[in-house]
């Protein structure tokens, strides 16, 4: 019953028994921006219950079109499961949004809850993503265990809500903000601890994934960033400062430019900074990132995001939203297309050698701790 | 009759390793060479979507079965034909007509949904609550502005006591549901010049205003208060922001965040000016019903307007219309 290896469609054999492969993508703009088109009139017509189900078509319709050895990538879950992740999530995002307009007790209490519940949570539904995920047949998982998804889940969380909250407790001048800031400067430490841990804990066929430290590479991603948004402020304070005379004397000008130059940084922001920062948090961490004896690589960088952005973002604008799906297919396409990977041995060999390790079922069983698995469910966002 | 075979993958769910087999249908299995397994069409059948991309099988014992592309489209026939029909939703998708249809569906129910829906449901809520809840609800925001905005009350100024029981006594005559409690503050920082009105009937009137306008000016600037009172705007206003979030988040933010910030914080100003207008119509009728005319509400606006100098966005950015949009709805409602 076994066919020969060869006949499978095989990596570029590159030298040796070396091999190297490439992820692709197959999806087109023209099926997606139908599957969009039919998905949205759907939630919006039954006030969102439908949303987990066209999630999961999304979700299936791009996991499919992803292949990898000419074979596609699959997504299988429960929709009854991610409406009930979606009840939560919208609730969590209620209070996350208003709380704070209501009272501070209320929001400092949901803020501890977050705290408390955010890292079990974030494991919880990285576990229902990579279970629903496969390749082959084969399903991934995720293993963190509940303190280990504490202890590095909750120092991340805590540095990113410590502004907010200390805004609540101080006026808004003077050396208060410095102190607001300085949780910022170990922002990245948490924030690369993280996404080890997230590839770290992800196996597939009982093998875990690996990945080395990137704390340096991920402080210079930050600063980077943070010497864009400067360059960027100090353009825009320029222009400005140039152009106000020209808006002297108009009854519109005082408050008008305030607002327009808030929206520009928002603007500068999101074309300028977020792109080149995305791209290069994602070649970090799968540029450190191996499974077995196969080492990733990643070939995205900010030029084409920024080129992607260039490309749609005008059509986004001009069609009020509709060019959506037409742009979401490209940037799936130039995520997924730039991650090949690359083994010593031929991949196809070494796959039909590999055993399934004992340790899928073991470990499964021993994180899946009452609570854990209470909420396994896909919080979606 | 020729039987149909076709290629597929096979993964058997343990190894990440392809094996070729040969498929094809009888009248109860699906069965598979070499090996003559047989698989029961019943407990196939229901598929979760198996041919998004290239036709896709689950097997019962968590294997299953990719078909190879050349054998896509027979296979898909034959198995929609005799073993599961294509459900509407993956009808719709497979054609242009539906989908273009369906964007129809969508404007139209988005349009009506923020034209008629959300306010419906926002005014049923208005008037629906009790008032003791919202009362209670407009005494804690008020708690919460006197941490800050409003730590200061003014109730020593001499002209405010005979001012509010005249105005009080004068609208409890008009409006004798209404239950109004006015307040004088001096606001923090000390220029901001505002009237502002809480759920439950709380009008707050700020100092540097009460100083600055004239006895019928303030007047006018109490009508248009009264009228967010008598419209319930402060509790429509949190059950449509409320709601439209809700809305936004279930529908749009799948796709993309920012955006759906974006479109529920533009209409919320949008709906804004909405209350605004209206209560600028109620204002008008409040001023001719107390005998004077309602175009002292457009001079107030542009007394205001003129002590604050300046300092307006473009409309569609702003929680108020134009001020003389206003003051001309004002002038014209006085010609009336």
């Amino acid at each position: 019953m076994r066919p020969p290896v060869d006949a499978l469609p095989g990596p570029e054999a590159a030298r040796g028994g070396a091999s190297l492969a490439r992820l692709q993508f197959t999806g087109s703009a023209a099926e997606y921006w139908r599957i969009w088109v039919v998905h949205l009139t759907l939630n919006v017509l039954t006030l969102g219950l439908y949303s987990p189900w066209g999630k999961l078509r999304k979700m299936r319709w791009f996991a499919r079109h992803t292949r990898l050895l000419g074979d596609a990538f699959d997504y299988q879950a429960d929709p009854w499961r991610l409406l009930r992740g979606r009840v939560l999530a919208l609730l969590l995002l209620l209070g996350y949004g208003h709380l704070f307009e209501f009272s501070l007790t209320a929001g400092l209490v949901f803020y501890a809850f977050v705290l408390v519940l955010g890292p079990l949570m974030f494991a919880s539904a990285q576990r229902f993503k990579l279970r629903a995920s496969s390749w082959r047949g084969i399903r991934f998982d995720f293993h963190a265990r509940t303190r280990q998804s504490y202890a590095v889940v909750l120092p991340f969380q805590a540095l990113w809500m410590a502004p907010a909250v200390a805004v609540q407790f101080t006026e808004f001048s003077g050396w208060w903000w410095a102190l607001g800031a300085l949780p910022f400067l170990l922002l990245p430490w948490a924030h690369a601890r993280f996404k080890t841990f997230q590839h770290r804990e992800a196996s597939f066929l009982g093998l875990r994934f690996q990945c080395d430290p990137i704390t340096e590479r991920v402080y210079s991603n930050y600063l980077l960033g943070l010497g864009l948004v400067l360059l960027a402020g100090i353009v825009v304070g320029v222009t400005g400062a140039l152009l106000a005379p020209l808006f002297e004397g108009r009854a519109e000008a005082k408050g008008g430019h305030i607002v327009l130059g808030s929206m520009l940084g928002m603007l500068c922001f999101y074309l300028l900074v977020w792109p080149m920062f995305a791209a290069r948090m994602q070649r970090v961490a799968w540029e450190n990132t191996c499974w077995a004896n196969v080492q990733f690589r990643c070939e995205l960088d900010a030029r084409s995001a920024w080129g992607l952005l260039l490309r749609h973002g005008p059509l986004l604008l001009l069609s009020l939203g509709l060019w959506w799906p037409v742009a979401a297919v490209a940037w799936a396409r130039l995520r997924v297309e730039a991650i090949s990977l690359s083994c010593s041995e031929d991949l196809e060999v070494m796959l039909s050698a590999a055993r399934p390790a004992g340790l899928q079922q073991a470990a499964g069983a021993a994180s899946a701790d009452a609570a854990a698995e209470f909420f396994d469910l896909d919080l979606g966002w | 009759m020729v039987i149909e075979r076709w290629t597929a993958k096979y993964f058997d769910g343990r190894r990440p390793v392809a094996l070729w087999v040969c498929l094809h249908l009888d009248a109860e299995a699906l069965c598979l060479h070499p090996g003559g397994q047989r698989l029961s069409l019943r407990a196939l059948a229901p598929q979760p979507e198996c041919l998004a991309g290239r036709p896709r099988l689950l097997l019962p014992d968590g294997a299953s079965l990719e078909i190879e592309p050349e054998h896509a489209a027979a296979f898909t026939q034959a198995w929609q034909g005799r073993v599961t029909p294509p459900g509407w939703v993956r009808r719709c998708i497979a054609s242009w007509r539906a989908a273009l249809a369906a964007l129809a569906l969508l404007i139209a129910s988005l349009l009506g949904l923020d034209q008629w829906g959300l306010p419906a449901l926002a005014q049923q809520l208005g008037q629906r609550l009790p008032h003791q809840t919202e009362d209670r609800l407009g005494q804690w925001l008020m708690a919460q502005l006197q941490k800050d905005l409003l730590k200061t009350p003014a109730d020593g100024e001499p002209r405010w006591r005979p001012w509010r029981a005249e105005q009080l006594q004068r609208l409890q005559g008009l409006e004798p549901d209404l239950m109004l409690c006015l307040s004088l503050y001096q606001p923090n920082p000390p220029k901001l010049m505002n009237a502002f009105a809480l759920p439950g009937g709380h009008i707050v009137v700020l100092q540097p205003l009460f100083e600055a306008l004239g006895e019928d000016e303030l007047l006018a600037v109490l009508a248009h208060e009264v009228g967010h009172v008598k419209h319930r705007h402060g509790v429509q206003g949190l059950a449509r922001s409320v709601g439209l979030g809700m809305v936004a988040a279930l529908t749009v933010s799948d796709y993309s965040s920012v955006a759906a910030t974006f479109a529920v914080g533009l209409r919320g100003l949008s709906y804004s000016r909405d209350a605004e207008a209206e209560a600028d119509a109620y204002a008008h009728a409040l001023l001719r019903r107390m005998g004077k005319s309602p175009a002292l509400l457009g001079q107030a606006l542009r007394h205001l307007e003129a002590l604050q100098a300046g300092g307006t966005s473009p409309s569609w950015l702003s929680s108020h219309p134009a001020t003389e949009a206003r003051v001309q709805a004002a002038e014209q409602a006085a010609q009336r």
